[in-house]
């Protein structure tokens, strides 16, 4: 009886789950056979000239959700600093009693001279003055991750160093992957479904709805 | 406590008076909203049977699916509102809507993607300006 105990306990600790971070390793056949696409190319034959040619290739950005995002680039994409392009200059208001973290402060997105820079009572009470900031470009993002080291797999994470960059993600061994402006996108279909329950939630007041997830 | 003027407790004289905000419905609004999508027929494979989502008791939208999302998004959620909030949050969810449908189109004018996204910037503002920051989360945007 005692044993079975001690099994259920271990089955359930071995179950299936998502790999998260370790995808890296999941993806490493993928980028080995992408690099010999930009690399090499592969013969092809071409059916209607009836010739051979070779075939090149290359990886032009990822569709995922917003959790994916987090995985696949590396950047942790929860907590104040979310944005993963506006990076530690992401504007953010952590709710005071609901513990919650909003990102607010889209007006400095807008043109300059646009009227509500000036506005104060109908946003947080102070006229805006900051600019929008640069969005970081593929380069800056190497730099940042290239020194970061990490292992996959289950092994005791000894988090001394606090990086917001969790790891060099495997695209980076694509060679052109970090000169390209546009990595990873954000697919419309989890973006319209979580605005549509918040606006739905929010218009009926229902209770559950307003959280969403 | 940081609430605006116009939505803070007010007292009368044995009990207090909480304000609705701009985006709260009144009960017979709520049952207007819901009777619209209950009455709606669409062409066959257009979408699900909406009509059964609608819970008119309880006054709520249940089991909403990730493609009864997209239709509502897209067609019917500015019908919907039409004539029950003011008119400024009206015109926010109407241009959400537009700017749903138009990322949503097969063909996309790539001369008119600039604008879309100062519109897309200009719709948070007005979200911002108008809905609660709870609104404005994580898993909502």
């Amino acid at each position: 009886m005692h044993e079975e105990k001690i099994y259920d306990v271990v089955y359930d600790d071995i179950g299936p789950r998502q790999p998260g971070n370790d995808i890296d390793v999941y993806l490493s056949p993928l980028i080995e056979d992408l690099r010999l696409l930009w690399d090499e190319g592969v013969e092809v034959f071409y059916a209607y000239q009836k010739v051979n040619f070779n075939l090149r290739a290359l990886l032009f950005c990822t569709i995922n959700d917003f959790p994916a995002y987090g995985n696949l680039s590396g950047y942790s994409v929860k907590g104040h600093h979310a944005c993963p392009i506006c990076e530690e200059n992401t504007s953010y208001h952590q709710l005071k009693y609901g513990r919650k973290t909003s990102y607010i402060g889209h007006r400095r997105f807008l043109k300059r001279n646009h009227p509500y820079f000036r506005l104060k009572k109908a946003f947080n009470g102070c006229q805006e003055d900051r600019t929008a900031p640069p969005p970081l470009t593929g380069e800056e993002v190497y730099n940042r991750v290239c020194h970061v080291e990490v292992t996959f797999g289950k092994t005791l994470k000894n988090s001394s160093v606090k990086n917001i960059w969790k790891k060099k993600s495997i695209f980076f061994e694509l060679p052109y992957w970090s000169k390209l402006d546009v990595r990873h996108c954000i697919d419309v279909m989890h973006v319209e479904k979580n605005v549509c329950d918040s606006i739905i939630g929010t218009l009926l007041n229902i209770k559950d709805r307003q959280r969403t997830e | 406590m940081g609430v605006w003027l116009e939505l803070q407790p007010q007292p009368h004289c044995k009990r207090t008076y909480l304000p609705p905000a701009c985006h709260t419905l009144s009960k017979s609004e709520k049952i207007s909203f819901c009777k619209c999508f209950r009455g709606v027929k669409v062409p066959q494979r257009y979408s699900s049977n909406i009509k059964s989502l609608v819970s008119m008791d309880d006054l709520k939208l249940m089991g909403l699916k990730s493609h009864d999302c997209h239709v509502l998004m897209q067609d019917l959620l500015p019908v919907a509102i039409r004539g029950i909030l003011p008119k400024n949050v009206k015109q926010v969810i109407t241009r959400l809507c537009l700017f749903f449908n138009a990322i949503c189109s097969k063909v996309i004018d790539p001369t008119r993607l600039d604008e879309l996204e100062n519109e897309a910037i200009i719709i948070l503002c007005q979200l911002e300006m108008y809905f609660p920051p709870s609104f404005l989360i994580l898993w909502s945007i």
